[in-house]
């Protein structure tokens, strides 16, 4: 049997430090690994022996895309030791501030990383050569997002305005009405953006999954509400670790989750879309049944779908929330610390963010878990890997490699947050 | 005209931080100029380029060669070519170098634009940037202001 080595060295557009390594010998897989090898950067040990107070400011700094994300799960995480719920205004405006980090990821994702796999472009560089408006609405929509985060956490980058019981002070009225033109704006472009999306080609995969996200009753998921799967799955956020595993794996940094059977599963925004659909607004929607893109969508290529429609919802809700939210609020609610166990489960923009905190009788931060939705991703991302050069060995080596990089973006990997850098090798032998 | 001095690095990330430093240090020394401080994202380096006629860029970049350490490139924009040719570290897949691209290919770069780049050597994880480094701060800060605000 004849053997053959396809090497790529270096994976662009995603995050962080990692690597693919596929074995192809004839026309089966030898050997397939997703490495992670950014370093472990130890967030949940040097968490211990901190104060509580300082636990959202020092998660945000996790993450340059998604703060936002590590910050929510981290007060409600923290909210839950104190026995408060946080309602009202200050609860909308949580809502409001994760919008601004759906827009600006999202439309980072969708435009910079996602969108040259499909157009043939080696990066956005390139499209912007020959469809510069394009990447111009793509920036400008992006900062939209950014402004509300910006307006709302503080600053653009590890914002410092979340605080545990709300946000330490919170910005005029006047200052958010004016971004109300920009989100219709923004919306109209998102709009645009799904329908563009939707004519994408996209490959022949579709995946038996299990999708797993928060549902809550009443909206959309950000921050509350029960995890739940299309398999069955519905459960207390307190109960995540009695239902999801961590495994060590020798060639990755980052750990890999499995669920209580011991597999992958799926989090994300086309598992939130799947598992959360009649809760989009009306004109998110609408859109999704004008391009025919209904649940259960299985093809994971269709994720960048799925975030557009994200992205109309996300500005859709910035608008109403600014326009309903009762801006006289005081920016936090007192609340006593307690001591004992709290657990925070949000939707970043790549998918659920679990952590858990001991907090001791001083405040201060015993034990801590963190559990990001790359790391949860991970193993599905390599079943995927696995199942979509099964089914299409016989590509070129250089259509086939394109493809497995896209097989990888289609999770919008964040691999900084995962482990707490991506490299291609390609190994065939035939 | 409009400037703005932008100092890009990871203060977490060893000598990365210096183009931080530099910038606290301008603040400090002349609190009348705009400066800035950047992580390095690319899309965020974008969003300054319209909004001003003078951009002065500083960042870190890597070599290997100890004897090397601390010394200062000066780049404009018609050398920007020679960006490839720099070690930049970062984990952000869109960076300086992608954003200064990006800028070009859109026509979107400042008239004047200016990158100060410091060669280092270690970028661990860790705070607090190498004793070689310490004396180009006021380096890099005396060249910047003789160069472009005497």
């Amino acid at each position: 049997m004849k053997s053959k080595t396809i090497k790529v060295d270096y994976l662009a557009r995603v995050e962080g430090e990692g690597s693919l390594v596929v074995n192809i010998k004839g026309n089966k897989i030898k050997d397939l690994k997703f490495k992670i090898f950014e370093p472990p950067r130890f967030f949940e040990a040097f968490l211990v022996g901190r104060h509580f107070t300082e636990v959202p400011d020092i998660t945000a700094r996790i993450c340059g895309i998604c703060p936002i994300a590590y910050q929510m799960s981290s007060v409600h995480a923290m909210e839950s030791i104190a026995g408060i719920k946080i309602e009202g205004p200050i609860r909308d405006l949580r809502r409001l501030i994760y919008c601004g980090e759906w827009i600006e990821s999202h439309v980072l994702h969708i435009y910079f990383l996602h969108a040259p796999d499909f157009l043939g472009y080696e990066d956005a560089i390139q499209i912007a050569k020959d469809h510069p408006n394009i990447v111009k609405k793509a920036l400008e929509m992006k900062k939209i997002g950014n402004e509300i985060v910006n307006l709302l956490g503080g600053r653009e980058i590890h914002p410092i305005n979340v605080r545990v019981g709300g946000f330490y002070s919170i910005p005029p009225k006047s200052e958010f009405l004016l971004l109300i033109e920009r989100l219709k704006w923004a919306r109209d472009a998102a709009v645009e953006t799904v329908r563009w999306a939707a004519s994408l080609p996209f490959p022949d995969f579709d995946v038996d999954y299990e999708f797993v996200a928060l549902s809550h009753p009443d909206e959309y998921p950000f921050n509350e509400g029960r995890l739940i799967s299309n398999k069955g799955l519905n459960i207390d956020i307190s109960d995540y670790e009695n239902n999801f595993f961590e495994e060590h794996v020798a060639y990755a940094n980052a750990l890999h989750s499995v669920n209580r059977k011991g597999e992958p599963y799926f989090v994300g925004p086309l598992a939130r879309f799947n598992l959360n659909f009649d809760k989009l607004s009306p004109l998110a929607k609408e859109l999704a049944h004008e391009v025919g893109f209904i649940p259960p969508v299985t093809n994971p290529f269709k994720s960048i779908i799925a975030r557009a429609i994200e992205t109309v919802y996300a500005c859709d809700e910035a608008i109403r929330l600014i326009e309903n939210i009762d801006w006289s609020t005081k920016p936090y609610v007192e609340f006593e610390m307690k001591e004992g166990v709290g657990y925070g489960c949000t939707e970043a923009p790549r998918g659920i963010l679990y952590h858990r905190y001991r907090v001791g009788k001083n405040g201060l931060v015993e034990s801590a878990k963190i559990v990001p939705p790359t790391s949860q991703n991970q193993k599905q991302i390599e079943k995927d890997l696995y199942e979509f050069v099964t089914k299409y060995i016989n590509l070129s080596k250089d259509e086939l490699q394109w493809k497995l990089e896209q097989v990888i973006r289609n999770y919008d990997p964040c691999i900084s947050c995962a482990t707490h850098f991506l490299k291609l090798e390609i190994i065939r032998e035939d | 005209m409009t400037h703005r001095i932008i100092g890009i690095g990871n203060e977490f990330r060893s000598d990365d931080g210096i183009g931080l430093y530099v910038a606290r240090e301008i603040k400090k020394q002349y609190p009348h100029l705009n400066v800035f401080e950047s992580d390095g994202d690319g899309v965020e380096l974008i969003s300054h380029f319209q909004k001003c006629d003078l951009l002065i860029l500083i960042d870190a970049a890597y070599t290997n060669k100890f004897e090397d350490v601390g010394k200062i490139i000066q780049l404009n924009a018609s050398d920007f070519d020679k960006i490839s040719n720099i070690h930049f570290v970062s984990s952000h897949n869109f960076g300086l170098v992608e954003a200064l691209k990006m800028g070009k290919t859109l026509k979107i770069l400042p008239d004047d634009l200016y990158l100060y780049v410091i060669l280092a050597k270690n970028f661990d994880y860790g705070t607090g940037i190498s004793e070689q480094l310490k004396e180009s701060i006021e380096k890099i800060i005396s060249l910047i202001i003789k160069n472009h605000f005497h």
